[in-house]
């Protein structure tokens, strides 16, 4: 098996067969990326195919100061952003979903997706905001990595990642049902913290 | 929002000078205060985890669909450099 950077050379001298080991090595990360930001199946498989293409001429741009996968991540967010900005949201189905939130105690007993919001209140970040969190939480990439896909100081990176955080658990604490709710799971989830921290910390 | 919240986020991250790391464990194991508050930033991330749209929705590709695609992916680079030489030589 060939290593990367003998695939990525050879993509360079126009190799086919190392460029198609390239996308099978990726292609479903960068499914998952483009998935993850469009929301639609179908939309992301073009996005996919389109940035592997783009990967494929624009090889010799890619000098090695970052991962390859730091670059493929963010030739795919580039072309989800460019796929979001050519069509509409409505027409690929990237609506935002509904937020139900409650107003007051006789909602209470109204059944609440907190999935649904909290994924609600994900897409309402501020873009960059949401990329960091997505690509911190969903990836696991370190911030180096986000700071060099996002094009930004590593400081910076951090930095949105926080944020985005900080809103979050704004938003939930502004909620009452939110809050109550936080505040129970985190009641139980205290009483075998002691464990967590033993294992964890 | 407060200071240490920034704090806490870093804690959590493995972003923070570990030479501070036996305080913050001497103060988790004190302040109940203060585990809570770790805590629900622990809670808030893994719930941002579990909403992974992908996990969520169980989105996958099959071995099949992702070997289409590939295809699908060469075919359209062969399709492009086709008609960039059909208009070179046009």
């Amino acid at each position: 098996m060939r290593l990367e950077e003998q695939l990525i050379e050879g993509v360079r001298n126009g190799n086919r067969d190392d460029f198609s080991a390239l996308v099978e090595q990726y292609q479903l990360y960068a499914l998952k990326v483009a998935y993850r930001f469009l929301r639609d199946r179908e939309a992301a498989e073009d996005v996919v195919q389109e940035a592997f293409i783009k990967v494929y001429k624009k090889i010799h741009l890619f000098e090695g100061r970052s991962s390859f996968k730091s670059w493929l991540t963010q030739v795919v967010l580039n072309t989800c952003k460019n796929k979001v900005r050519k069509h509409s949201r409505e027409t690929l189905g990237l609506d935002t979903p509904k937020l139900h939130r409650a107003q007051g105690p006789e909602e209470s007993s109204i059944h609440l997706d907190i999935g649904q919001m909290l994924m609600g209140e994900i897409e309402a970040l501020p873009e960059k905001q949401r990329q960091a969190l997505m690509l911190r939480v969903y990836e696991d990439l370190s911030f180096k990595e986000i700071s060099e896909i996002m094009g930004s100081p590593y400081d910076t990176a951090k930095a949105n990642y926080r944020h985005a955080l900080m809103k979050l658990r704004e938003k939930f604490e502004s909620c009452d049902l939110l809050k109550s709710w936080m505040y129970e799971t985190n009641q139980k989830s205290n009483s075998w913290l002691g464990e967590i921290m033993e294992a964890d910390l | 929002m407060k200071n240490s919240d920034w704090w806490w986020i870093d804690y959590m991250e493995n972003e923070l000078d570990p030479t501070t790391h036996p305080d913050i464990e001497f103060l988790l194991e004190k302040s109940p205060a203060d585990r809570e508050e770790f805590e629900a930033w622990r809670l808030l991330k893994s719930w941002v985890r579990e909403v992974d749209p992908v996990k969520k929705e169980t989105v996958s590709w099959e071995t099949k669909e992702l070997e289409k695609l590939r295809e699908k992916t060469l075919r359209a680079l062969a399709d492009e450099e086709t008609c960039q030489i059909g208009v070179r030589s046009f």
